[in-house]
């Protein structure tokens, strides 16, 4: 399972995972000793996170580097983490690393309280759809483990993740001490709830959809000369739903329909159920024209919108502003459209969540609600209903700057 | 879905990414396990069919075993395949074998100096006839605008920092610091003019995880990984001056796993038989960043 651990600079997320190491046996007690005792000839006081950084080291083959993915194992099962940069200036990375992740942690120094990023980051797992989030309330020994500083913090952010539809665990904990990271604390009789090692083993591996109708963006049609497939083949990866040979499917926004003859990979028999998640080739009943860039659903199931112009939430990660009426590159599923956005209703600050409404712009890091227009029709669905084919980026000269969520046609 | 059958899909997704939107495609064949897990990879994805050429760098200190399965298999599977050599740098005797330049420096020519020419056409091209079976000069001297290729970043640091799809600039710089974000399966794939797109669609792949799909999928792989008697065995190939085996009784993709999880390899770095990698306290990030694969 993939973790990232977010949160505002120096609140200790390093610390955290030094310290999940050490408790888990995953890094050897020699290394930790040679740590220890290079610190004291540096007159250094120890720090967990020092050994994240041998953890790296020894796990890139001796060579500095800011890698940040480091491996553990609990009872349960295998854990890679990522270490998210805290500092604003990388929120690109952060991104990057937390958009495959399927869980989080979002770390809040206890002392300090609130920050910047603790609600930037907040705000950017909302939208990039990670919903197994807990919080760590980190330095708990700075507060004298006093419940008071806890809840109090607690309340506070748990109404900021209310406003962005998320709920989640409050796991007060010391990096410094151990306490509630992998044993739990003698310090805090008050808590009753989980240590962050049993709250991760009991986040659900899988991902829920809402929405289990078939959804397969079309990839590529393939009818090369010499394959012994005979016919063209629709090849994609299904992002829900099953798929049996036989089923009757239809393309959109073309609405074309045409029935699965075939379900084929190379190597081997043709399959008669394709699941979720699998690359996949398709052979049709009547060779039906299908374009890269349509998705493909399931007569008699919920289908997807064919349009031109919705509402979305967008986040923007490009120093150049996104602004109104200048053309950019939308891509949703393996669909490529020229865009604009039509209006920019609302412009959310999403570190201090102030709203403005009436801007032309959306600034990095900013998070905004506007009207986009496609230059011609595009499948997709609503982001609560199906989350691969509800999401989009939008590139601007070359790169991608930034992503958003389909909330509405009804515009 | 497994783990390894998680990673073959997003490794398929991405080649047909790839060549669904670079319009002049090649990938990287070093004739070593992960660039074979990929070829192979590249059959599954395309359904049999090879769309766009191999390239391979030859050095010409290659061990030659490696030479020999390279061309046994572009015979066996009509590989559409393509190799380019520093000629000039080779026949001035400019080479860390010839005792006149360092590790790094003969890496620079032989390797990365040589990648860079052979994409962008300057140097020449020998291509494999399937009819007569000889690699010819040849004429296609086109630009290509992406290069697959076989890294994974549990390989060493530098690697690690890389996303599926990272530009490279028109100086094949990799400018690391600044890349932009890559999420939601959705790709950089555009480039400015003169600068190339790497593809790495092994790179959340472990050294383990490519052996178990060796196994699994009965990949056919060069002979040197396994100890033939001698008990000495290679780990990662490369040339034969700057690689060396390693004291290993591993006969099979089985055994190499079992030394791996729990024998003698479990905490021994992969790269730890090829030399230029502990040249000038980092050799390979310093390759790396200038163009090296």
């Amino acid at each position: 399972m993939n973790i990232v651990i977010t949160g505002h600079v120096d609140h200790g997320k390093s610390t955290i995972i030094g310290r999940i190491l050490y408790d888990t046996g995953s890094v050897s007690r020699d290394s930790v000793d040679r740590i220890k005792n290079n610190c004291i000839s540096n007159s250094r006081q120890f720090e967990y996170a020092y050994i994240t950084d041998v953890i790296k080291e020894e796990q890139c083959r001796g060579i500095t580097l800011d890698s940040a993915r480091v491996f553990f194992k609990t009872g349960k099962r295998q854990y890679r983490i990522m270490d998210a940069p805290g500092h604003t200036g990388l929120l690109r990375n952060m991104v990057t690393g937390a958009s495959y992740a399927d869980a989080a942690f979002l770390v809040i120094d206890a002392a300090e309280g609130i920050c910047e990023n603790s609600r930037r980051h907040g705000y950017l797992l909302s939208m990039l759809s990670i919903k197994k989030i807990a919080v760590i309330i980190n330095k708990m020994d700075l507060v004298n483990y006093e419940q008071k500083a806890f809840e109090k913090i607690k309340k506070e952010y748990s109404a900021f993740l209310q406003t962005i539809c998320l709920n989640s665990e409050f796991i007060p904990v010391s990096g410094l001490n151990g306490d509630n990271i992998v044993f739990k604390s003698i310090n805090m009789p008050w808590f009753n709830g989980h240590t962050i090692i049993k709250t991760l083993d009991s986040f659900p591996q899988e991902h829920t959809e809402i929405d289990e109708s078939f959804r397969m963006p079309v990839q590529d049609i393939y009818d090369f000369i010499k394959s012994e497939y005979k016919g063209k083949i629709i090849a994609g990866r299904i992002c829900t739903g099953t798929l049996n040979a036989g089923d009757e499917i239809c393309f959109y926004p073309s609405t074309r329909k045409d029935i699965v003859k075939k379900i084929v990979q190379f190597g081997e028999t043709s399959k008669k159920t394709a699941y979720a998640g699998e690359s996949v080739g398709l052979i049709l009943g009547h060779d039906t024209l299908a374009e890269r860039g349509d998705i493909a659903a399931k007569s008699g199931e919920n289908c997807p919108y064919s349009v031109n112009r919705f509402l979305a939430s967008i986040f923007w990660l490009n120093n150049i502003p996104l602004i109104k009426n200048k053309k950019y590159i939308l891509k949703l599923g393996a669909c490529r459209v020229e865009m604009h956005v039509e209006e920019i209703c609302k412009v959310i600050n999403s570190s201090d969540l102030k709203i403005q409404n009436n801007k032309g712009f959306v600034n990095h890091h900013n998070v905004a609600e506007c009207i986009i227009k496609t230059n011609r029709k595009i499948a997709l669905d609503l982001s609560e209903k199906s989350i691969q084919t509800g999401r989009f980026v939008i590139a601007d000269n070359f790169n991608i700057s930034g992503g958003g969520i389909v909330r509405s046609i009804d515009i | 879905m497994n783990h390894i059958q998680k990673l073959e899909s997003l490794s398929i997704y991405i080649l047909r990414e790839a060549y669904a939107n670079i319009k002049n495609l090649c990938m990287l064949w070093s004739i070593g396990k992960d660039s074979t897990v990929l070829l192979w990879l590249v059959r599954k994805a395309f359904f049999g069919t090879i769309p766009f050429p191999l390239l391979h760098i030859d050095t010409s200190f290659k061990i030659p075993d490696m030479i020999i399965y390279r061309d046994f298999l572009v015979k066996e599977w009509k590989l559409p395949i393509i190799y380019g050599i520093n000629q000039n740098a080779i026949a001035e005797k400019k080479t860390f074998p010839d005792q006149t330049l360092n590790r790094l420096k003969c890496c620079d020519l032989l390797k990365t100096k040589t990648l860079i020419n052979t994409l962008n056409g300057k140097w020449p091209r020998y291509k494999y006839n399937h009819i007569t079976n000889k690699y010819e000069p040849d004429n296609d001297n086109s630009e290509y605008t992406g290069v697959i290729v076989g890294i994974r970043s549990d390989e060493e640091g530098s690697r690690s920092k890389e996303r599926y799809f990272s530009q490279r600039n028109q100086e094949n710089r990799w400018e690391f610091e600044d890349q932009p974000p890559e999420f939601w399966d959705q790709f950089n794939v555009d480039c400015a003019p003169g600068a190339h797109v790497r593809i790495h669609p092994l790179l959340d792949w472990t050294e383990i995880n490519i052996w178990e799909y060796i196994q699994h999928e009965n990949i056919p792989t060069v002979s040197l990984y396994y100890d033939n008697g001698s008990g000495k065995r290679y780990r990662s190939l490369g040339c034969y001056p700057c690689t060396f085996p390693i004291t290993s009784k591993a006969k099979n993709p089985a055994e190499i796993i079992n030394e791996l999880q729990n024998g003698q390899l479990k905490n021994v770095p992969e790269r730890s038989g090829r030399s230029q990698d502990a040249e000038d306290g980092g050799g390979l990030e310093t390759l790396r960043r200038n163009g090296y694969m």
